[in-house]
């Protein structure tokens, strides 16, 4: 390329300094087939950045500009490296899903085994951003404004001082929508909560908020199963008997007696090697039998 | 009288009652406050009455949502009234208010409220003394199931099914529980059980949104807490914690709170939130099992394929590794082709599945090496396909870790032979005896007789030969062996080509056993007892049971014709014919009577006990060639009295029967010559009581009793009485299954065997409190090995019965009249006859159609002709009735014209619903408690109205069951949903009373086996289609028919002219009541008058 071509070329930007090793947008197909998150967070950085800004990032995107990029819990952090000596950070500040609002939102996710299913081999379903929408969050997964404009979610600042979206955060926003591409779950670390947390939270079935009422175990599948129980106002004529079913507990061979089963599922104590709890539950459940076996067989003090 | 009532709210049960006495007083109340609520005051002192002091209950009240009458002339629904509860209006006889507008409103109810503690002890208290009754009040309907509710929490804290959790509250604060641990899929299957048969009546608190569940956890956590808190807190178990601060450590604050009389965690909230948390992890791994979606591990205990060695080297067994879809348990995919098709051994790339189920194999490995460490080995390796154990392993693989791995919700599969008694040492007895009995012949025998009670044969007294020997699995084993067995000491052995579970322990009792027991010669009642494990020695050692030879054999064996059993043929002389299975029970009878033991025949209502009972005595007679062999006791309920007599003239005429019954039956000396001369003797109940002296001189050639379960526990002075008879031999008849009602299976054997099941203390605690309460399977099984001998019960449902029986039996009940039924009859046929004469026209057969009503009404109950709802509580029904607009807008049909129509009335007296004042619904309650005791399905079928009513309060109040009710007053919305009800038979409504002209025609009622015509209508025809309702397409079992006819009065001379078919009956047919009235003085005379046969009961 010559010194004329480029200056007869008015939107080509100056060349940059030269990096090695930086991360280089290579999509062949380039932003066509993104899958609807990266496609989403792209869109929603190009809303607010101006023609320039997106022509000249996009280049430096694809000659790998970007030489750092740290995701964080509700941030990313990264280097792009411009025209002068050093390259310019940037900082994009997420707004972070309140524990409020993850609670519910793990609350949700836990109820349907498909999305645990989903995140353990990687994928958001779509089907997450409408959940989001129904759980009355405030921050949707990804930002867009309506009629594409960008909205301040992510807060995007860098040292190049630039007041609008600039041309170091588009790049950086192609690599960025890359990754987003092969780890779309990214997404929910950027929102607050690293996604091995957000698994682990699921796999505790129902979360714990540190509000209203809670317990440490969990409910039998029974206690939430309705089709069990009729309304009141359908059992005025039959109000005060016991339904059939009772007939079958009390038909039911009682199992034989397996010493401390629970106890030997358990395993090691909350309280670590500190106590030996596990030891003491022992006594305490032959104990509770032993107190139970007498509570049962007494014979009546008539 | 109180009803009481229990509801869970604050952590307390609430007890209420609703007051017979307020009901009664009918105060009406403007406020909120139930309508005849008991004070809380009277609710304590009623349940003080019985169960003792209840220190600590405070009286409270509480809001509830109960059902109330809607009052149709009121607009202000306010005044609406309360529902009297199911079994207030069984108590009260109030018949069904099915029709009725009810509507939910709220009620306030004084309670005492009782904390969970003292709950639990009144709970256990009430159970205990389910069944009886008392003065001062009734349980509820729900109540039962709130005991077992309390059985259910007591279950889980014996079964170790309990959990230390944290409770975080509304307001913030923690607190420590102990909860039981729901979620394994058997408890699971439990609580939905206990949450589906919640009654409405249980979850009725206003405010509660009437949700089950909130009030199950509430009721079973705390419960649970107390037991367990209470047990640590009196062996000091906080100490344990002393080391700990338990201000500022939460863990240990919540340890302190599980431990301690207070369960609040008193640490800062952040770090408790941590305890909660962590709390929960931990107990999440109880519930991994539901959390993991796809398949869970396998594990296949696999028997080596080589026999172990002589010289003791071991085989090793094989536990090969799998996975399993849960939700399809038959397939297995084994870890060995997995990981082959992974391995990619063409070398293509292995499937992304099979990937995927690698992975899965590997984690369920490693969730399941934490309950059962060896496995950690396997996972050593990249591809683990099973594990390798010695004997000694894999035993207590088997005994102890698999139960575990189970409940955590793997599966796992063991040889056959595991678990099974039979693979275990045991002891079983051995009984020489001859081929023969020793009988009444034997001079030996014969000289051993006269000892208290029996006589003849030797019975349960014989001396047999006895010993003992140990079995492995199904082989006997000598000494010796057992001996080289306990050297090798492997605890699973190669016995006989099986493995035997060999408990080093189980050898050593069996050695010590054998040679402590030699055997010996001892009593049939003492080896028999000894036999299943009870009075024996082998404690350690569990009884297998029994094996026999000769005559014992026989008996061992019941009747079992493939067991070639001695078949007796129909004895000669005997008039009717006896199906195979009824000769089959024949002979079992006549077997039992020459070893001289007693016999309960329990065969289903319906397969012919007394044509069977009948047969033994014709047998007798053959037996003895032809002469007497003494005369028989027959003891039977007044109402059936002569039912026995017409067939046992029917079939047997040759016998001989005196019917002691009546003012002017034979006394002394001379009831014991007319013994001699006769060769049964029929009476009741009440009168060996009476006449017990005269009847204890006689030595019986056998003592019968019809419905045995007259004879109960405790003891009554009739029991005594008939236990004191001397007799040869004893035979009970009854149609209830006997085997499940412990308390009067003991009474029944007791006088069938006396001294077999022991003392009834002995009982109680042997089998009766650990098959009740705990639903001991073992216990059970043992009792019914020990009593199968001597009970013969087949049910219609038999495959050998099955295809005896014709699709249609029809019986005829010949009921005794009671002296009050008598006395009415007699005085109504006098005033006919008396007027009759002096008019004509008209008038006359008025006069003749009046006096018919009357006395089909007495043959019914007195009740229904004396219209006894018109007594005390008349006022307060009618207001009721009001109140319930409920059939007071029914138009009177026909077919219930009576002269006294008290249909409007909800409410009767309890003398009207005493079955005993009437011979028939005697009979009828008696033969209803078999058909709901069989789980059958009855349809009753009257002319009146009335006496529909009075059979459904009845039937209520005795069986404790809510019949179904369609009169020519139903809708027919309403008998649309009564039939439809009737054929669900989920076995909530298996008694259905009908009007015969409103539920004659047109219905379907397939789902009922029994038809009962509690009174007759002068058309075979009428009757037939009514029959036809349950006798149709569609019926697939035999359909028994009951007609009821009153022995000596007009029902059954009606019958009998329709059954010879007379002249006179042919005008009968069809023409209703109006022939009767053209009859001649004369005519009517003997067509009404009472005929006495020496039935009749002046007592």
């Amino acid at each position: 390329m010559t010194q004329w071509q480029e200056q007869n070329k008015p939107r080509q930007p100056e060349n940059p300094r030269r990096v090695i090793g930086g991360y280089k947008f290579k999509r062949k197909q380039g932003v066509a087939d993104f899958a609807w998150t990266a496609d989403l967070f792209l869109r929603a950085i190009l809303a607010g950045a101006d023609g320039d800004a997106r022509e000249e990032g996009l280049a430096y995107a694809i000659s790998g500009q970007t030489v750092k990029m740290i995701p964080s819990v509700g941030r990313i952090e990264a280097d792009v490296q411009g025209r002068s000596s050093r390259p310019y950070r940037l900082e994009l500040a997420f707004t972070q899903w309140t524990p409020d609002e993850w609670d519910r939102l793990i609350a949700a996710f836990s109820a349907e085994a498909v999305f645990a299913a989903r995140f353990l081999v990687g994928e958001l379903p779509a089907t997450v951003a409408t959940l989001i929408e129904s759980l009355a969050i405030k921050a949707p997964i990804v930002a867009v404004k309506p009629g594409g404009k960008s909205s301040n979610d992510p807060v995007v600042t860098c040292t190049c001082g630039a007041t609008q979206v600039c041309k170091h955060a588009v790049a950086m926003s192609y690599i960025l929508a890359e990754r987003l591409e092969e780890e779309p779950l990214l997404l929910f670390q950027l929102r607050g909560m690293p996604v091995a947390r957000v698994l682990e939270q699921i796999h505790q079935k129902r979360t714990l908020s540190t509000r209203g009422e809670n317990q440490a175990h969990p409910l039998p599948a029974a206690a939430s199963d309705e089709t069990l129980v009729t309304p009141l106002e359908n059992a005025l004529h039959d109000f005060w008997r016991p339904g059939r079913r009772l007939h079958e507990i009390e038909s039911r061979p009682v199992p034989t007696h397996t010493p401390h089963a629970l106890l030997r599922r358990l395993g090691a104590s909350p309280m670590g090697g500190r106590f030996p709890l596990v030891g003491l539950l022992a006594t305490i459940y032959d104990t509770a039998r032993t107190r139970g076996i007498l509570l049962r067989d007494r014979e009546s003090s008539r | 009288m109180l009803v009481v009532h229990a509801n869970w709210s604050d952590d307390c049960l609430h007890l209420w009652g609703e007051s017979v006495a307020a009901l009664r007083e009918s105060r009406s109340t403007t406020s909120p406050t139930h309508a005849f609520a008991a004070s809380s005051k009277e609710v304590r002192q009623a349940l003080e009455s019985v169960i003792g002091s209840l220190n600590g209950a405070k009286e409270k009240h509480l809001d509830l949502l109960l059902p109330h009458h809607v009052d149709a002339e009121r607009a202000d629904a306010r005044r609406a009234t309360p529902l009297p509860s199911s079994r207030l209006a069984g108590l009260l006889g109030q018949t069904s208010s099915d029709d009725e507008m009810l509507t939910l409103e709220l009620a306030r109810v004084p309670t005492i409220a009782l904390t969970p503690t003292a709950a639990l002890q009144l709970l256990l208290q009430l159970r205990d003394l389910e069944g009886t009754h008392h003065e001062h009040f009734v349980t509820a309907h729900a109540m039962h199931w709130w005991l077992v509710l309390a059985q259910f929490a007591l279950d889980c804290v014996v079964d170790q099914r309990v959990i230390p959790t944290v409770l975080q509250r509304r307001d913030g604060t923690y607190s420590a529980q102990w909860r039981p641990w729901l979620n394994d899929p058997d408890a699971n299957a439990q609580l939905a059980d206990l949450l589906a048969s919640m009654p409405a009546a249980a979850r009725s608190i206003d405010g509660s949104s009437d949700r089950a569940w909130p009030i199950v956890d509430s009721f079973l956590s705390a419960t649970i807490d107390t037991i367990i808190r209470t047990a640590l807190v009196d062996e000091d178990f906080e100490e344990s914690i002393a080391d700990f601060d338990t201000t500022s450590d939460p863990h240990a604050a919540w340890l302190s709170g599980l431990l301690g009389k207070s369960d609040v965690i008193k640490v800062g909230r952040r770090p408790t939130f941590d305890v909660l948390r962590d709390t929960r992890g931990w107990l999440g791994v109880l519930d991994e099992a539901r959390s993991t979606t796809g398949m869970r591990l396998h594990l296949e205990v696999r028997e080596p394929d080589l026999e172990p060695q002589e010289d003791g080297t071991d085989v090793s067994w094989h536990v090969a590794f799998g996975l399993v879809d849960p939700e399809a348990p038959e397939s297995v995919i084994d870890a060995q082709s997995l990981f082959e098709r992974s391995g990619g051994k063409r070398g293509s790339a292995p499937s992304a599945r099979t990937e995927e189920l690698s992975e899965m194999l590997l984690k369920e490995l490693a969730r399941a090496s934490r309950i059962w460490p060896e496995l950690e080995d396997a996972l050593q390796e990249a591809t683990p396909t099973g594990l390798t154990l010695d004997t000694r392993q894999v035993y207590q693989f088997m005994r102890d870790v698999r139960p575990i791995l189970l409940e955590a919700g793997f599966f796992i599969e063991v040889p056959e032979w595991w678990g099974e008694s039979a693979s275990r040492i045991n002891a079983n007895l051995l009984i020489d005896s001859p081929e023969h009995p020793p009988t009444m012949a034997d001079g030996a025998a014969a000289a051993a007789m006269g000892s208290q009670g029996s006589f003849g044969g030797l019975g349960l007294q014989s001396l047999v030969g006895y010993r003992w020997q140990v079995a492995l699995g199904t082989q006997v084993v000598s000494v010796e062996m057992l001996e080289k067995l306990s050297q090798r000491g492997a605890p699973l052995a190669r016995v006989g080509g099986r493995w035997v579970d060999l408990r080093p322990e189980d050898i050593d009792s069996a050695l010590k056993f054998l040679r402590s027991h030699p055997g010996g010669q001892m009593s049939l009642v003492q080896a028999l007892r000894m036999a299943h494990g009870i009075d024996g020695p082998p404690e350690a050692l569990p009884v297998s049971g029994v094996q026999a030879t000769g005559w014992v054999r026989q008996l061992l064996s019941g009747n079992d014709p493939a067991e070639s059993f001695q078949m007796t043929g129909p004895p000669e002389a005997f008039r009717g014919t006896l199906r195979p299975y009824q000769l089959s029970g024949l002979s079992w009878l006549a077997f039992l009577d020459r070893l001289g033991l007693g016999a309960c025949l329990a065969d289903d209502m319906g397969l012919g006990k007394t044509i069977q009972l009948i047969a033994l005595l014709q047998h007798d007679r053959a037996a003895n060639g032809g002469a007497s062999s003494g005369p028989s006791l027959l003891v039977t309920p007044m109402s059936v009295l002569g039912n026995w007599k017409r067939e046992l003239t029917r079939f047997a005429p040759e016998l001989t029967v005196h019917i002691h019954h009546g003012l002017d039956r034979p006394a002394g000396e001379r009831f014991a010559e007319v013994t001699q001369t006769h060769d049964v003797v029929l009476t009741t109940y009440a009168i060996v009581v009476r006449d017990q002296e005269a009847m204890q001189a006689i030595p019986w050639r056998r003592v019968v009793l019809d419905e045995a379960q007259y004879i109960k526990n405790p003891p009554t002075k009739q029991t005594a009485a008939i236990r004191s008879l001397t007799t040869r031999s004893r035979v009970a008849l009854t149609g209830t299954p006997v085997e499940n009602r412990l308390a009067e299976l003991w009474s029944i054997v007791e006088f069938c065997c006396p001294g077999y099941l022991g003392t009834h203390q002995d009982f109680r605690r042997r089998f009766a409190a650990p098959i009740e309460r705990n639903r001991d399977r073992e216990s059970a099984e043992r009792l019914r090995a020990l009593v199968r001998p001597f009970i013969l019960r087949r049910l219609k449902t038999d495959p050998t019965v099955i295809s005896d029986l014709p699709p249609l039996v029809e019986s005829r009940q010949h009921i005794t009249l009671t002296a009050e039924q008598m006395r009415l009859y007699d005085q109504v046929v006098a005033e006919m006859l008396g007027k009759v004469d002096a008019t004509e026209g008209i008038r006359r057969r008025g006069l003749v159609l009046s006096a018919l009503v009357k006395l089909k009404q007495i043959c019914n109950h007195p009740a229904h002709y004396l219209g006894e709802a018109s007594g005390e509580l008349g006022q307060q029904a009618k207001r009721l009735a009001k109140d319930a607009k409920s059939a007071a807008v029914e138009s009177t049909s026909d077919e219930e014209s009576d002269a006294s129509d008290l249909t409007t009335l909800p409410t009767l007296p309890p003398s009207a619903l005493a079955p005993e004042r009437s011979g028939k619904t005697q009979r009828l309650i008696e033969m209803l408690e078999e058909v709901l005791a069989a789980g059958d399905c009855a349809l009753i079928f009257t002319q009146y109205r009335q006496m529909g009513h009075l059979l459904v309060g009845m039937i209520r109040q005795a069986l404790d069951v809510e019949p179904l009710f369609l009169h020519g007053g139903t809708t027919q919305a309403k008998r649309d949903a009564l039939v439809e009800r009737f054929q669900k038979s989920d076995g909530t409504t298996p008694i259905f009373v009908l009007s015969l002209k409103a539920g004659g025609i047109g219905l379907n009622l397939t789902a009922a086996n029994h038809v009962f015509h509690f009174d007759r209508w002068w058309n075979p025809a009428v009757e037939n289609q009514a029959t036809d309702r349950a006798f149709r397409i569609g019926q697939t079992r035999t359909v028994n028919v009951h007609k009821y006819i009153c022995t000596g009065s007009l029902e059954e001379r009606i019958d009998q002219m329709i059954e010879q078919k007379t002249e006179l009956a042919t005008n009968i047919i069809g023409a209703g009541d109006a022939w009767l009235t053209e009859l001649s003085t004369g005519q009517l005379r003997d067509l009404l008058t009472l005929r006495r046969s020496g039935l009749e009961g002046g007592e």
